[in-house]
């Protein structure tokens, strides 16, 4: 009896543990899971990781909900008054709430990047199973895929760096369990950020190969993409904000970046400047973040009657830089008549960049007349969103889209395009030596004067601009007008230290109203306020990230002024 | 009078005779006999039975009966409550039979077993059939609300039919991020009760502390609901059939103000909107618009100026309902049975129409149930049961969610039509969409669900190789099969401009004409059990002991793994002459959740009762007719630890999200969180110390203490390491929550001559704390997590003036980080004072959203076959945000309430509510002071009232009764929100979600 018991109690505790002990196991006919290994021996997989990575290049439309960086500097105003790109300007930022903190994300696709390059080791799974091959047809393929994977990485330091200055330079895949190895990676000062940025970009470019091996791999970057960045990341180095002292030498590097780029005839200025940014591929792209079967920037931008929300205002002080196209830049206002801005009756118009840039009262949408005149249908105080300024965002804008029928179409947020290159060039070198390199200077700034339709400098340009101090307030002016929107303005105010003067005063709107006899009066003023603390020069390091290293016993320097 | 009684009962004793002989027309003579107790009254419903015959006599109220049988057959006289007596048939005499009261104690339901109440050491309560069927509601968790001490149930969406589930909660919630919902099993599988037939249950169990839920180990910790179904009985078979019709009416509908007033506030919005224009611009361009002047809505026009009540045109203010349930019981020595059909229609509150003839637009839940259960005895010593249960769910919904259709009601203002002047479907640029379009022309979804559930047991009495030994075995098996499909359609709106245009927003088509599958899903689940238990007295020493094994697995459609369980658990008790019980119970148990080797754990529990009133210095006491005194300790878990998702031991990797090069998507693959291989179950120290007490043989009253200490939850290593890892962080098990409380249940039942009457109450506390969470040094004092309940809530703290009062007000205040902000705008503390307003400055406000307090009371009486019953249940210490349209009023386009209206800034001199506003205004509507309301409520839950029609009018038809019966649920609610007309359980019902509902129920049951 009491032998019974202890059969039944052992059979049972044998049965749990021995022949049933696997039970919790999963079973492995079912198990969809993957895992590294399996991961990285695929030949579909192992070449996806760094695939993936991309999808953490910024797009610059739809960073902040409906709004875009623009909006947070002189350039445009936000119609959203809830939007949180309104903190930027109204000065209420902190460590806490930045609607452009990247921090987690960008260090994000750091790991990816350097997972995938573990793994292109000669030790790493990659190289030991062959998934991504060494060479196929005849293209060095596993170089190239190492070769992306530095330039991504570089490309995400890079936007830490603008933003933060001193930051982490992660080159590891960093392991949670070993809290010693990932609180000794040291914080780093912008000058040698920059210098590893520039370093990754060089290996990335040595890996890669001059063109596309086909045009499946459209859109990759290729060995001339890296350096870009490079003469990007140098341009911001040499810049006031983070050259003090002026070390000419700085400039002197920027401008050799950029030139590797223009002696290599791989880009060229596209034909016409709209199509630049309507099609996917075109020779002025030098890297962009593609997105398909699109219409935010519509929903988000359209004037507000074209059933957009019309978020983005252009401001008039923008509006007010395109010149007349007239003969000469020296004398671009000649013809500006302020009782007829839009030159609705005035022969001579603005230069062609304008109406590609900024919708004005009287644009021309969709075979219908935008109508931004107090009282019109995208006019002023028309709807919540309409327009604060008088004027709505053309640039990017694919006119054929009807939001009503739900159109979409595949668009490119442009990173890098030849004409930065080119700006950057002219920049660096009227900094580094404008009297030895003025023809080289002007050589460049009048290729894009010719795409925007304007004639190369004449003899009063030439003499006006021979001055530093000119030519420096011309570039300034191109820059903001060739790259409206795309990010530039935003953190060029900021490297060349001018934010705290340029965003410390209100930007203008153009109120228009119209009389019994339809005509429109013109009425500059001030639309919205802006503010620009210098503190804003860096972004706060998130406040979270703080606390974590010094709960920890280590030191972490906040940017000045967020202490 | 006594000879008209004598007559009766003669004309009684006759009519039995010749019923028991026209129903058992046999040869033998009728025996005559009268039943009593030891004092002598006469003893009612007393089953006679003819032993191993079908023949069958019950006592009428005098004690008599009549019976044929012949010599030398057995006679068994049995009824609930009674020492059954058998009496041998010796001649045609009259047979006066005393049977004696049982003095067995109450038994209750505890894990895979039964206790009596003295050896009980556990906290349990339970509910009985009878209360669950006093709620006419279809989904069952709603039927148990306020009927168990320890037992919240809170009820987080509206009432819409076959959608209406409530959360559970036993002693509250006790894990920030680990499952807080009880293990619920029917008939010892783990299965849903929500859907079950109330006839179809027997009893439900509410296991609280450790020594009740200690067999169920890592999956006990927070609370076990048992549901046992009904099984036949040794009896003449008792035929029940009820029938009940019954209206759901919404309870508390949002009351907007009518065109007219809504104007008047839209211009004042608007005013304030459109601040910096002046008064000539303004009144140009907005207010010369003949539809921005209020006296237009007068009513001469309707056509053109219209006042549409949105709720009234599309929801009917009454919905039928109706159920019908029909049940056979009864058995035999050898075979017991119980046979249960239960139907139930439930109508949703949509107004239908005849948009798609053949297609009912508007919403509807049905449901069929069947439970079949049989006992048989095989021989003396095996005993198998095969209980077969299942049910057919239908829902029909319009393929645009409740949720939509309601949160346009609650939108769109009355001064939009439902359909423009040429019939064409009303809408605008800003509401583009239309309640008529979304009920009857987007098409409709039915979800199909069917279950099957069996569960066979056996029981083998193994008395030859040890008295009081047995085996028994349980076979489980679920299968569960869903498919929806649907039907769809797209309509358009239209705008009728002031030139008499108009303007079209989306799209028409008509209905698709095939059907379009779109979910499926099919499981299986198995579930085994093998165990030994043994069962002995001694004299005065009482052994009971357990051992189970059990395992089950369940199939997940598609390619996945099966979700499986496993365990052995056990439990032994002793008790002592009555006095003493102890009891050690234990569990070990192992989950797939966590890595190989590491993933079973022991849970031992041990508990102890002491019966002091069957003490000497007690015994007979008079006042203290009962006292007991119970304690029990042990370490239970909770395996399901709010990952996410299974398996997070192993590292995770995925495919896709690959990126667009040249003309196509390429391959993608990427990392998922960091694994985090020593994850393991939460683990809970469980104390609880109760007594049990009896005053006067008529008040019962239990009184249980505890603390619950759970640690291991887990916790997150991003609050503590850098984000330069550059991936989500592995989960580790650091947090812990202290969970303390009490509950009193209260029960006095009484009789008075004709009237007996039943008080019932139970009250219940439950607070927790977090005590440890990884969170980093330096914050804020308020930012802490650690400290304050788990469901506390976060908000910003409004200023004691409120609003801002002027742009100065608002240039020397924070500056908000929530949008622009505006005179008449919400003013909030700046905490940190960092002259910004953003997350640091949210503090702990109010209590937290899962109430501390529970209550319910029970009154009930009867008198002369009508009976009364009433259950009144309330929460307090629970606080939500008002975080819709009825308080937040006109912002993004809502409408408004007049009692928000007049109490907004710049209307009210004394106002409670920011500046009225057209735009979204995401400062205002923040979480904050403002916005947080305590929601505590009192209601009356259920009421029922039944009449029995008397015993004698219905021997004729061999009915043994028939009760009408009228009951209603949800009738009444004493609360906070009554001005704002929402229902302070579910502030968002009929806002923007289904409406909650009243239920007012007719019905009648006969038994045969």
């Amino acid at each position: 009896m009491k032998k019974l018991i202890v059969t039944l109690f052992c059979a049972g505790y044998l049965f749990l543990t021995q022949s049933c002990a696997d039970y919790l196991d999963k079973d492995p006919s079912l198990d969809t899971n993957l895992n590294y290994q399996e991961i990285f021996s695929d030949v579909h997989f192992a070449p996806g990781f760094l695939n993936n990575i991309y999808n953490t290049v910024p797009d610059g439309f739809s960073r902040f909900g409906g709004a875009m960086l623009a909006e947070a500097c002189d350039e445009a105003v936000c119609s959203n008054s809830g939007s949180n790109i309104q903190l930027f300007n109204k000065n209420a930022i902190n460590a806490t709430t930045n609607p452009d903190d990247v921090w987690d994300n960008m260090y994000k696709g750091i790991r990816k990047c350097n997972i995938f390059l573990n793994e292109l080791q000669p030790d790493g799974i990659i190289t030991k199973t062959n998934s991504i091959p060494e060479v196929k047809d005849g293209v060095r393929i596993r170089d190239y895929y190492k070769g992306q994977a530095f330039f991504l990485r570089a490309l995400f330091h890079f936007e830490l760096l603008k933003r933060y200055g001193n930051i982490f330079y992660v080159s590891k895949v960093l392991d949670p369990f070993n809290e010693e190895e990932l609180f000794a990676v040291n914080q780093l000062p912008f000058s040698q950020v920059a210098d590893s940025i520039a370093n990754d970009c060089d290996s990335a470019s040595v890996y890669m190969p001059a063109t596309y091996p086909d045009d499946s791999y459209k859109g990759r970057p290729v060995k001339m993409t890296p350096l870009a960045l490079k003469s990007r990341v140098l341009l911001y180095a040499a810049s006031p904000l983070n050259n003090s002292t002026n070390d000419k030498s700085k400039w002197k590097r920027a401008a050799d970046a950029a030139k590797v780029i223009i002696d290599s005839k791989k880009y060229s200025l596209n034909s016409t400047f709209t199509t630049t940014f309507n099609t996917l591929y075109n020779p002025e792209i030098i890297f962009a973040a593609r997105a398909f079967n699109r219409n935010d920037i519509e929903v988000n931008n359209y004037p507000v009657s074209y059933q957009g929300a019309g978020n983005m205002n252009p401001t008039e002080d923008l509006v007010e830089a395109f010149g007349m196209a007239s003969k000469t830049y020296k004398n671009r206002y000649q013809n500006y008549n302020s009782e007829d801005p839009y030159s609705i009756n005035n022969a001579i118009k603005r230069e062609n960049r304008f109406k590609y840039t900024v919708f004005f009262n009287t644009s021309k949408l969709k075979d219908t007349i935008v109508s931004t005149y107090v009282g019109g249908k995208d006019g002023l105080f028309s709807t919540p969103t309409a327009t604060k300024t008088g004027y709505y965002m053309s640039k990017f804008v694919d006119q054929t889209l009807d939001l009503a029928k739900g159109n979409t179409s595949n668009r490119a947020w442009i990173y890098m395009r030849y004409a930065e290159i080119l700006l950057n060039y002219a920049e660096a070198l009227n900094e580094y030596d404008n009297v030895a390199n003025f023809s080289a200077i002007t050589s460049v700034l009048n290729s894009l004067r010719a795409r925007s339709g304007l004639r190369n400098f004449d003899a009063a340009d030439n003499t006006l601009l021979k001055d530093q101090n000119e030519m420096r307030k011309y570039i300034k002016l191109e820059r903001r007008l060739e790259l409206a929107f795309e990010e530039h303005r935003f953190w060029d105010l900021r490297r060349w230290k001018d934010a705290e003067t340029v965003l410390n005063q209100p930007v203008k709107g153009m109120r228009i109203t119209k009389d019994d006899s339809g005509n429109f009066t013109y009425t500059v003023f001030d639309a919205d306020a802006r503010t620009f603390d210098t503190k804003m020069y860096w972004y706060p390091i998130p406040r979270k990230e703080i606390l974590k290293y010094r709960n920890a016993g280590k030191t972490i320097i906040q940017n000045p002024g967020w202490e | 009078m006594m000879t008209i009684k004598k007559k009766l009962e003669k004309t009684l004793v006759l009519l039995l005779f010749l019923l028991s002989t026209f129903t058992y027309a046999q040869n033998n003579s009728p025996l005559k006999g009268k039943v009593t107790d030891n004092l002598g009254n006469p003893i009612d419903n007393v089953t006679v039975s003819v032993i191993d015959e079908f023949t069958q006599a019950s006592t009428d109220k005098a004690g008599n009966f009549l019976i044929s049988a012949g010599t030398g057959k057995i006679l068994l006289f049995s009824k609930i409550g009674f020492i059954p007596k058998k009496f041998e048939v010796k001649d045609n005499s009259f047979i006066d039979l005393k049977i004696e009261k049982q003095t067995v104690e109450p038994e209750y339901q505890v894990a895979y077993g039964k206790r009596s109440k003295s050896s009980l050491t556990a906290a349990i309560s339970t509910i009985s059939a009878d209360e669950l069927s006093k709620a006419p509601v279809s989904t069952l968790g709603n039927a148990i609300q306020g009927l168990s001490s320890g037992l919240t149930v809170l009820r987080t969406v509206g009432a819409e039919p076959g959608w209406d589930q409530p959360s559970l909660y036993i002693r509250g919630v006790q894990s920030f991020s680990g499952a807080t919902s009880p293990l619920v099993l029917v008939d010892n599988v783990e299965r849903d009760f929500s859907q079950l037939d109330p006839e179809e249950i027997e009893s439900f169990t509410v296991l609280k502390d450790a020594a009740a839920v200690s067999m169920y180990g890592m999956r006990g910790a927070n609370g076990v609901i048992l549901v046992t179904t009904k099984k036949g009985f040794v009896g003449k078979p008792v035929i029940s059939l009820t029938a009940q019709y019954g209206v759901q009416s919404p309870t508390r509908l949002p009351k907007y103000a009518g065109s007219e007033d809504y104007v008047k506030y839209h211009n004042i919005a608007l005013r304030n909107d459109y601040n910096n224009l002046s008064d000539e611009e303004f009144n140009s361009l907005f207010l010369s618009d003949p539809r921005n002047v209020p006296s237009n809505y007068n009513g001469s026009n309707p056509g053109l100026y219209p006042n549409t009540d949105w709720y009234k045109s599309f929801l009917n203010s009454t919905a039928p309902q109706q159920s019908y349930k029909l049940s056979l019981r009864g058995g035999t020595e050898i075979a017991q049975y119980y046979v249960m059909l239960g139907i139930v229609d439930q109508k949703g509150l949509y107004k239908s129409t005849n948009e798609n003839p053949g297609t009912f637009t508007g919403n509807e839940f049905s449901r069929y149930n069947f439970r079949s259960t049989v006992d048989v005895n095989l021989s003396k010593n095996l005993k198998v049961g095969i209980n077969l249960g299942g049910r057919v769910e239908n829902r029909h919904v319009p393929s645009t969610g409740a949720g939509t259709i309601i949160s346009a009601l609650s939108k769109l203002p009355p001064t939009m039509p439902v359909f423009n002047q040429d019939n064409s479907i009303a809408g605008s640029a800003i509401y583009n969409y239309n309640p008529y379009g979304m009920i009857a022309k987007t098409g409709f979804q039915d979800r199909l669900s069917r279950y099957l559930q069996g569960t066979t047991t056996a029981d083998l009495k193994l008395d030859m190789i040890l008295k009081g030994l047995s085996a028994n075995g349980l076979f489980g098996f679920d299968a569960y099969k869903f498919s929806a499909r649907s039907k769809s359609q797209k309509y358009a709106v239209y705008q009728q401009n002031l030139d008499g245009s108009y303007t079209k927003f989306g799209e028409d088509s008509s209905i698709d004409l095939g059907y379009s599958n779109w979910g499926s899903d099919f499981s299986l689940m198995l579930n085994y059990m093998l165990g030994l238990s043994f069962d002995r007295n001694f004299g005065k020493n009482e052994v009971a002991a357990d051992i189970k094994y059990m395992q089950s697995s369940q199939s997940v459609d598609g390619d996945n793994a099966d979700y499986r369980n496993q365990g052995m658990f056990g439990r032994t008790t002793y008790t002592f002459d009555k006095r003493y019980t102890v009891e050690f119970g234990f569990a070990y148990n192992g989950s797939e959740n966590f890595s190989k080797g590491s993933r079973f754990g022991f849970f031992p529990t041990i508990s102890g009762a002491w019966v002091l009133s069957n003490e000497s210095f007690l015994k007979d006491n008079e006042l203290i007719t009962y006292l007991k005194l119970r304690g029990s300790y042990g370490k239970v878990g909770n395996s399901n630890i709010g990952v996410g998702y299974r398996f997070p031991f192993e590292n995770k990797y995925y495919s896709g999200s690959g990126y667009y090069f040249g003309t196509s998507d390429t391959d993608g693959s990427y990392e998922g969180r960091i694994s985090s291989p020593n994850i393991t179950w939460e683990q809970s120290l469980n104390s609880n110390i109760g007594i049990e007490l009896g005053l006067l043989r008529k008040l019962e009253m239990d009184i249980d203490f505890f603390n619950n200490n759970r640690t291991k939850i887990i916790t997150g290593r991003w609050n503590i390491l850098p984000s330069i890892v550059g991936q989500d962080l592995p989960y580790v098990n650091s947090g812990s929550v202290r969970s303390q409380g009490f509950e009193i249940s209260l029960k006095h039942n009484n009789r008075l001559g004709d009237f007996s009457y039943t008080v019932q109450g139970n009250i219940s506390l439950a607070k927790n704390k977090i005590t440890s969470q990884e969170e980093v040094s330096g914050m804020n004092s308020w930012e802490y997590r650690t400290g304050n309940p788990v469901m506390q809530q976060w908000g910003l703290q409004v200023s004691s003036d409120k609003f801002f009062k002027d742009q100065t007000d608002i240039d020397n205040w924070a500056k908000s980080t929530y949008g622009a902000v505006k005179p008449g705008d919400v003013k909030y503390v700046d905490q940190n004072k960092d002259g910004v307003i953003d997350s640091q400055d949210n503090v702990p406000l109010g209590n937290p959203s899962v109430p501390e307090w529970n209550f319910g009371l029970t009154l009930g009486c009867d008198y002369k076959g009508f009976d009364f019953n009433v259950l009144f249940t309330g929460i307090a210490n629970r606080s939500l945000f008002m975080s819709n349209n009825v308080l937040w009023g006109m912002q993004d386009n809502n409408k408004i309430t007049t009692e928000v209206a007049e109490n907004s800034w710049g209307v009210s001199q004394n106002p409670l509510y920011p500046s009225l506003t057209t735009q979204l205004n995401s400062h205002n509507y923040q979480p904050s002071s403002l916005w947080i309301k305590n929601v505590d409520f009192f209601r009356i839950q259920t009421m029922e009232i039944g009449y029995s029609l008397p015993k004698k009018m219905l021997l004729k038809a061999n009915i043994s009764n028939i009760r009408f019966f009228i009951n209603g649920y949800n009738l009444f609610s004493f609360d906070g929100l009554k001005k704002y007309n929402l229902s302070a359980e579910i502030p968002n019902a009929g806002v923007t979600m289904y409406p909650e509902v009243r239920v007012i129920n007719i019905g009648v049951n006969l038994k045969f």
